[in-house]
């Protein structure tokens, strides 16, 4: 496998979730962008925190056929 | 938008100057390679990416790394959870009286002895510095001798009590001063970065030289699953991650000592990179000043023009430049004041 071809999918799977854009691969699964608002949290030791918001990348695995 | 497996081959291949095909095959062989590590109850890391490994329902699971998921998130990199204040019922019981009530912020221990120190001064002082009572003294002295001993006495007696009031008053200043100095201290670490972005772990002087990827030693696995607060659970406990590994250009690492950084000349890299973003304009002219202007003033400024969804092509103007956000993070106490809550992050090309 080509170090330049790893290389290149990672950034070009971070750019498009950035960009907002799903990515699927098939017989792998989905790469999603999600926005968490932020919110508010209670901690262990009762202080209330207002957590920022965030973007992070969730992902949903295919079954893989079976057969 | 959705990217497909076909449209990502292509934009991979656009990227790294390989050809479609090639790109398209070597995506079937990650996959396999992806699918088989786990099903062997095996990790494999993708350096710079993530993790894939079977959980506990026997699902592929995927864990981007901390570099990766800093720069999905790079637009809120630095935001730390803001405490806040318990239920407003408490308030009024813990509030001071009216006229106190507006020093809360901390002044209030500096306010109280120099008030209380400013009226001892005065009290003693009162009657002894002004000209008038001093001729005063001197005649009733010239009248009453007598009463002129009691009174040099008295002064004596004073003299010590205003060097009593001096000291204290020169006390309270130093602690003043001092507790100043400590709060200043103590504001500056908390616009670090956090820790979980400063603790980025290098990259590159753990991975081997090669053109292929290569396995990682078992130092590195290990090492690659600390950065893993919560270890996969569908993973063989014994098992190492499969690693690819990557690593940067050369040219990267011998330009890295004169072409980052907050400070110097912005010179165009082959390498993406990351600026501090301090203005995002939508004149060209503006920003360019902008530019001209934090140059004058020392800093590694640059113009990058980005488009934007619903104001079009805007010109950013952002100071420094980084290797990676955590870099970029670490610069910000250096910014101007005005500058260290108002900024952003932003990628270079």
């Amino acid at each position: 496998m080509d170090k330049e071809f790893v290389k290149a999918l990672r950034e070009t799977i971070r750019e498009q979730v950035i960009r907002k854009n799903s990515i699927e691969i098939d017989g792998l699964g989905l790469f999603e962008p999600v926005h968490e608002e932020q919110r508010e949290e209670k901690t262990a030791d009762g202080k209330v925190v207002m957590m920022p918001p965030r973007d992070r990348v969730e992902f949903k695995p295919v079954k893989p056929k079976k057969g | 938008m959705k990217i497909d497996k076909e449209k990502l081959s292509e934009l991979v291949a656009e990227k790294s100057g390989l050809e479609p095909e090639s790109v398209a095959g070597q995506l079937d062989e990650l996959v396999e390679r992806i699918r088989k590590t786990a099903e062997k109850g095996k990790a494999l890391e993708v350096k710079g990416f993530g993790l894939f490994y079977l959980n506990e329902k026997g699902d592929l699971a995927f864990d981007p790394s901390e570099d990766f998921a800093t720069e999905v998130n790079y637009k809120y990199a630095g935001m730390e959870p803001v405490e806040l204040r318990r239920s407003g019922k408490k308030e009024p019981e813990q509030a001071l009286p009216a006229d106190k009530s507006e020093k809360v912020t901390g002044k209030p221990a500096e306010e109280t002895p120099d008030k209380e120190t400013r009226d001892k001064a005065k009290r003693p002082g009162a009657g002894r510095d002004s000209g008038p009572k001093k001729t005063a003294a001197a005649e009733s002295a010239k009248r009453e001798p007598a009463a002129a001993g009691k009174s040099r006495r008295k002064k004596s007696g004073k003299k010590k009590e205003r060097d009593t009031i001096m000291t204290l008053v020169i006390t309270v200043v130093t602690i003043i001063l001092l507790a100043t100095v400590l709060m200043i201290v103590m504001e500056r670490p908390g616009e670090e970065p956090p820790q979980q972005i400063v603790e980025t772990p290098a990259e590159e002087p753990s991975a081997p030289v090669g053109t292929e990827p290569v396995d990682v030693p078992d130092s590195d696995a290990e090492s690659a699953r600390d950065d893993e607060p919560e270890p996969a659970p569908g993973v063989d406990p014994g098992s190492e991650p499969e690693d690819i590994v990557l690593q940067d250009p050369e040219v990267t690492e011998r330009d890295v000592e004169n072409s980052f950084g907050l400070h110097g000349t912005a010179e165009s890299l082959d390498e993406t990179h990351y600026s501090i973003i301090l203005h995002s304009m939508q004149s060209r002219d503006r920003a360019a000043a902008a530019v001209d202007e934090l140059r004058d003033e020392g800093y590694r400024a640059v113009l990058s023009q980005t488009v934007h969804e619903e104001h079009g092509t805007m010109w950013r103007v952002g100071v420094g430049q980084f290797q990676s956000i955590s870099d970029a993070l670490q610069a910000v106490p250096e910014l101007p004041s005005a500058y260290r809550e108002n900024h952003f992050i932003g990628r270079i090309q």
